[in-house]
């Protein structure tokens, strides 16, 4: 009853903390988990988080890795959080990621001799065109056809792998002669600039930063958000209220392919500073899984993003120090998804058959539930 | 919520704890680490190298540390963090390393970085490079296979062109053409290392246009041109490169291999003899390749011999 | 009464929920042989009452006794092993699975693979008993919702029930199949079976049942032999004040010029098949034109084609000589009142404030220099809360958690405060109790007497009579026949809901 009590005089405050519960919740548990794995492999589960703790956070250097890792989760994350706001499983990320940075490729090769911020602005803005593009195609299908946009987007996402490593082996834009398949070197005023000197820290974490910040304001206070939120919840009641739901999926898919095209454009120009062949290695899907953990909210997806990245830097430092398999931080970010989401709809359950068996507590709602759906 | 908090806050101060307590003083003299862009039981490549990084540590007694299935993002922050514990020697293991090994090696003036299996110094003194020859193996397995056809077409498959198989490409092709100028070659890249469909249906496709001899430069979609040449009843038989294909894919067609001795880069590597600015290239004098016969018939294995003793005399020109 | 004839008992039962005595000391007793109705309003405790005797809830306290035993529920499998047999109001078949497999899923079998030839003999003799028939290879999911019912029935039989609880059993059915549901109850008391009928109709309880026991708040309020009671009395047990639903007085509107005019429309249904067949309709302001007619005959489609929701396939529809082109979501111009609030007319997970502005959130004061203002959205909420009487503690709460009658209220608010030109009230008192049922009723009757054009489709014919100034028949997409308000009577629309002009009658 407290919950209940709770909910009705602070009702957004309320939600929030009872849904990240889950979320702690779920987290406590796969890292519980993972720590039963660690200790399988013959490891000391302490020794290996306090290591996974130390990669992450022991100097400004090793948080700056966390930033920079970062990047890509929240713009992908972010990308597919507004889908799932409204509706739709715009799971492409991996795909954008890919055309963004081929696009952003093309014009950041040639020295062009515009200033760098002219420059990496052009980089970005042909980045967000080719995966706005990219992303329209299956949001064309989903709306128009009734095409599966997951099947799309995953499909098309091959396609853009592909077609990226035609770009860094055989196309006039690869490197000849390279022992990897690699593009040509960007152009130096194209290249992002290290904000910390010993570091890899570029810009890329504060625009996916601010971008999850901008997203949260567009969702909540315009109505364009109102849009988006009535579709996700109630695709039936929008087109009732007049919403052209057809239009409104192609523009969140490809705002969501934009983002995630971005994303790619930040990889390559203030990380690789060339396009290679698989440089985003799951970012994409493991953007869907920042996305499903943060429940589909951007101000999740920072926190979600920066969890995941904490992970995998502090993963691999623990890979290093104890011996760890290098897979156990993936498996780690796995469990997690798994219990955040395994929670969330047991939960649900539970206060369903509450709710069935007790009426009078019928308060909550079971987010998780529908992000699952 | 204060729960959950009380919690949070005494796991980090267990995880402080921890952190303080592991600090340790240890001897980083000749210390090696070393990055890999697979898995260290991949059965092939990654895993020879680290192997012959733990030889050579064992031999000599000094601290190692390795870091698996390194993804593109991760490169520059793995190899910094490395060089940041002191290790004196980092080998970047795989051409995908070539520019993040240059980026940390400026940051770390003190360290040297090994960029193995690659050939490109970045021109910085604290930077080598190593790897296998190429040109060296792809001659040998040309003698091969120009004493094994019988149709006079040869072909290499490979899954890309890279800077390494283009000069194994043009040294095969010099060998073939030394033993017997009129041998048709052709050289087909399939885009994938480890797609043993896509080798098997390339392969079977090579042997009905009446190439006889195989050639493969692959990972695992080495399988796939060794199963097509078994099932060819005859028609073709096989030169293996990288892996011994006799006794890793049970090819029976296979005459003989070229492999690579992996374990061997990754021990030279580890030993600390290759840390002097420069680019090395290990041929069969430091053994990092060797030729092994299978039904190749004697009078090939005479002439793989004597092109083994002209090229160590360096009567062959073949770059290196 | 003969103890031993009692069949089913439950004695003094109570049942608290936090905050809500949903059932309070109550008893009730069904003969071999009868049918006793359980009437009340939503929520006042019927539903609750059989869940218990289903075994999905504990009671507090009371004992139930079927034949004279003593017995304690703790799950539905003991229910139907003590001879209760229930159909809920939304069924629990398989969509997927066909009528057998349905019937037969969950018996105890201890044999390894399922022998469906003797279920199936057994079930076709239940089907020829009691004149339900159902096709035992049908997927569940192919068949229409009434027939959905009579498998539920049979699966009841199949068991052997002694006890079959029917829970709003008529809410899905046409008359012609109350009908046959009222035979097949017959039937089946005839053997002396007894039937537990929960319903709010009072007519069918009336038809149907033996007894009726009434219960409100929770409470028992008395159980009468059914031939002794008429409807108004059971209404006024039911609702604690005399109800009517008697033609309300009207004054005589003097504009009446046409607003809703559709000419020779066709329009599909969502399965492809014509709902629509060259219908023409006028409503002229300052009247309610009611639409009756059995469910499914064409109600949705005609409220969706004038609301702009579905494009009739030819045709035109305008209003204020203003063609439909697109869905009209301004509710200053027409307001909608959909068949399905939930569904349709209300977003569950946004807040009362939030579904008060669905169409209007991007107009001003709701938006100021591209920015939604919550302040004047909560403004806005306050007052139509006090307006509409809406019973929410504010407008940040969130629309699912408010009663059905509320939540009506919210869509009518919406709809209607604006003053639209045409209201097209869909089904609107579907689901809600008498009281809030009247209101609805005031509330469309001002909207007529403001001049607004009123349609009003329901699938109630006293309502439709007591509302309405002319009222026509939808037969499967067409106008049956056409009748002054005031003179219509039951009889005669009923014909005409079958099908059956009343030229042919005569």
């Amino acid at each position: 009853m407290r919950t209940k009590e709770k909910i009705i005089k602070v009702p957004f405050i309320g939600d929030l903390i009872y849904s990240s519960g889950h979320t702690i919740v779920g987290i406590l548990l796969g890292i519980f988990t993972g720590g039963l794995l660690i200790a399988i492999s013959g490891v000391n589960p302490f020794l290996a988080y306090a290591s996974m703790f130390r990669g992450a956070f022991n100097s400004l250097q090793s948080f700056s890795n966390v930033l920079v890792r970062s990047s890509p989760l929240l713009l992908g994350g972010i990308g597919v959080a507004i889908g799932i706001k409204s509706g739709v499983w715009n799971t492409g990320i991996e795909g954008y990621m890919y055309i963004g940075a081929i696009g952003a490729t093309i014009v950041a090769i040639p020295e062009l001799g515009l200033p760098p911020i002219i420059h990496i602005l052009l980089c970005f803005i042909v980045a967000m065109l080719f995966a706005g593009l990219w992303g329209a195609i299956p949001g064309y299908l989903r709306a128009y056809k009734g095409v599966n946009e997951v099947t799309a987007t995953i499909m098309l996402s091959y396609v853009a792998i592909y077609f990226t490593n035609w770009i860094v082996s055989g196309s006039p834009l690869a490197q000849e002669g390279a022992y990897f398949p690699m593009s040509l070197p960007f152009a130096k005023s194209s290249l992002l600039s290290i904000l910390m000197k010993g570091t890899s820290l570029h810009p890329g974490p504060f625009i996916g930063l601010l971008m999850c910040i901008i997203f949260h304001i567009i969702l909540k206070y315009t109505p364009f958000g109102f849009r988006t939120r009535m579709l996700g919840h109630n695709p039936f009641a929008a087109q009732y209220a007049g919403i052209n739901s057809k239009k409104q999926i192609v523009i969140t898919m490809v705002i969501g392919a934009m983002l995630g095209g971005l994303g790619g454009a930040i990889e390559v120009l203030g990380l690789k500073h060339r396009l290679y062949m698989e440089f985003v290695t799951g970012v994409g899907y493991e953007s869907v899984a920042v996305a499903l953990v943060a429940g589909g909210e951007p101000i999740g997806v920072m926190l979600s993003a920066l969890f995941f990245s904490i992970l995998k830097v502090g993963g691999a430092t623990m890979s290093i120090e104890t011996g760890v398999s290098s897979s156990m931080a993936s498996i780690i970010i796995a469990l997690c998804v798994l219990f955040v989401i395994g929670v969330g709809v047991a939960d649900s359950k539970r206060l369903k058959k509450r709710d069935e068996k007790d009426p009078g507590k019928k308060t909550l709602s079971f987010k998780m539930e529908e992000a699952v759906k | 919520m204060k729960k959950i908090i009380t919690v949070l806050l005494s796991l980090a101060v267990m995880f402080s704890v921890f952190a303080g307590g592991a600090k340790e003083q240890v001897d980083m003299t000749g210390s090696v680490a070393m990055v890999l862009s697979g898995l260290k039981t991949d059965q092939a490549f990654n895993q020879y190298t680290y192997e012959g990084m733990l030889r050579a540590a064992s031999e000599k007694g000094i601290k190692t540390a390795y870091k698996e299935n390194v993804t593109d993002a991760e490169q520059v922050e793995v190899i910094r963090q490395l060089a940041q514990q002191g290790y004196e020697i980092i080998i970047g293991q795989g051409g995908q390393f070539g520019d993040s090994l240059a980026t940390v090696a400026k940051e770390y003036p003190d360290t040297h970085f090994i960029f193995s299996v690659g050939k490109d110094t970045y021109g910085l003194p604290n930077m080598s490079a190593a790897t296998v020859s190429y040109s060296e193996a792809g001659y040998l397995g040309g003698i091969m296979a120009a004493h094994s056809t019988k149709t006079g077409k040869v072909a290499m498959i490979t899954g890309v062109f890279y800077a390494n198989q283009a000069q194994m490409r043009d040294s095969f092709k010099k060998a073939l053409h030394d033993v017997n100028p009129s041998i048709e070659f052709t050289a087909i890249e399939t885009n994938d290392w480890s797609d043993t469909d896509k080798a098997y249906n390339a392969t079977n496709a090579l042997i009905a246009q009446g190439y006889d001899v195989l050639f493969p430069c692959l990972d695992a979609a080495g399988a796939g041109v060794a199963a097509a040449t078994d099932d060819s009843k005859n028609k073709a038989v096989l030169v293996g490169s990288v892996a011994d294909y006799a006794e890793t894919y049970d090819c029976k067609s296979a005459m003989g291999s070229v492999t690579f001795n992996w374990e061997g880069l990754g021990y030279l590597e580890a030993t600390g003899e290759l840390t002097d600015g420069k680019s090395h290239v290990v041929g069969m004098a430091g053994n990092g390749i060797s030729a092994i016969y299978n039904n190749l018939s004697s009078e090939g294995v005479a002439a793989v011999e004597k092109a083994k003793s002209d090229l160590s005399a360096g009567k062959i020109n073949i770059p290196d | 009464m003969n103890e031993n004839s009692i069949l089913l008992k439950m004695q003094d039962i109570s049942k608290s929920f936090p905050g809500v005595l949903a059932n309070d000391h109550v008893t009730i007793e069904c003969e071999k042989g009868h049918v006793l109705g359980l009437l009340g309003e939503n929520g006042a405790g019927k539903t609750t009452l059989m869940n218990i005797l289903y075994g999905l809830y504990q009671p507090d306290q009371g004992k139930i006794f079927v034949d004279g035993k003593q017995v304690v529920i703790n799950s539905p499998s003991e229910a139907i092993n003590h001879g209760i047999g229930m159909v809920h109001q939304h069924f629990k078949l398989v969509d997927t699975l066909s009528v057998i497999e349905n019937v037969i899923l969950g018996i105890p079998t201890n044999k390894a693979v399922l022998d469906f030839g003797p279920a199936k003999k057994k079930l076709e003799k239940l089907c020829k008993e009691y004149e339900l028939f159902v096709d035992p290879e049908e997927i569940v999911w192919r068949l229409p919702v009434g027939k959905q019912q009579w498998v539920e029935i049979l699966k009841a039989l199949y068991r052997d029930c002694k006890v079959l609880v029917l829970d709003e059993p008529t809410a899905v059915l046409t008359p012609s199949e109350s009908d046959q549901l009222c035979r097949a109850i017959r039937k089946i008391t005839e053997q002396g079976r007894s039937v537990v009928f929960i319903s709010h109709k009072l007519r069918e309880v009336i038809e149907i049942t033996d007894k009726v026991t009434v219960i409100r708040d929770g409470k028992v309020i008395g159980t009468v032999n059914t031939k002794e009671a008429t409807q108004s009395i059971l209404a006024e047990m039911m609702v604690g004040r005399p109800v009517t639903i008697e033609r309300k007085a009207r004054p005589i509107i003097k504009e009446h010029s046409a607003v809703l005019v559709m000419k020779n429309v066709n329009a599909f249904d969502d399965r492809g098949v014509q709902a629509l067949k060259d219908f023409n309709l006028t409503v002229h302001a300052g009247e309610i034109v009611g639409v009756a007619g059995v469910d499914g005959n064409g109600q949705r489609e005609l409220s969706e084609c004038i609301a702009g929701l579905r494009k009739p396939s030819s045709g035109s529809i305008t209003i204020q000589d203003k063609q439909v082109t697109n869905v009209i979501a301004d509710p200053s111009f027409v307001g909608f009142i959909p068949e399905d609030r939930q569904k349709t007319g209300l977003v569950l997970d946004f807040t009362v404030a939030e579904n008060l502005l669905i169409k209007d959130y991007k107009e001003k004061p709701y938006v100021k220099n591209g920015f939604l203002q919550y302040s004047e959205i909560k403004k806005h909420a306050e007052h139509m809360i006090k307006k509409y009487n809406i019973k929410s503690p504010s407008g940040d709460i969130k629309v699912k958690t408010l009663s059905g009658g509320n939540q009506q209220k919210v869509v009518i608010a919406r709809e209607l405060d604006a003053q639209p030109v045409l209201d097209v009230a869909s089904h609107p008192t579907r689901g809600l109790d008498l009281g809030a049922v009247s209101n609805v009723h005031d509330i469309l009757l001002n909207e007529r007497n403001r001049g607004a054009a009123v349609l009003f489709i329901s699938a109630e014919l006293q309502e439709v009579i007591a509302l309405s100034d002319r009222i026509i028949v939808l037969y499967s997409g067409q106008i049956m026949g056409e009748l002054d308000g005031e003179t219509a009577d039951q009889f005669t629309i009923g014909q005409m809901m079958l099908g059956q002009t009343t030229e042919a009658k005569k």
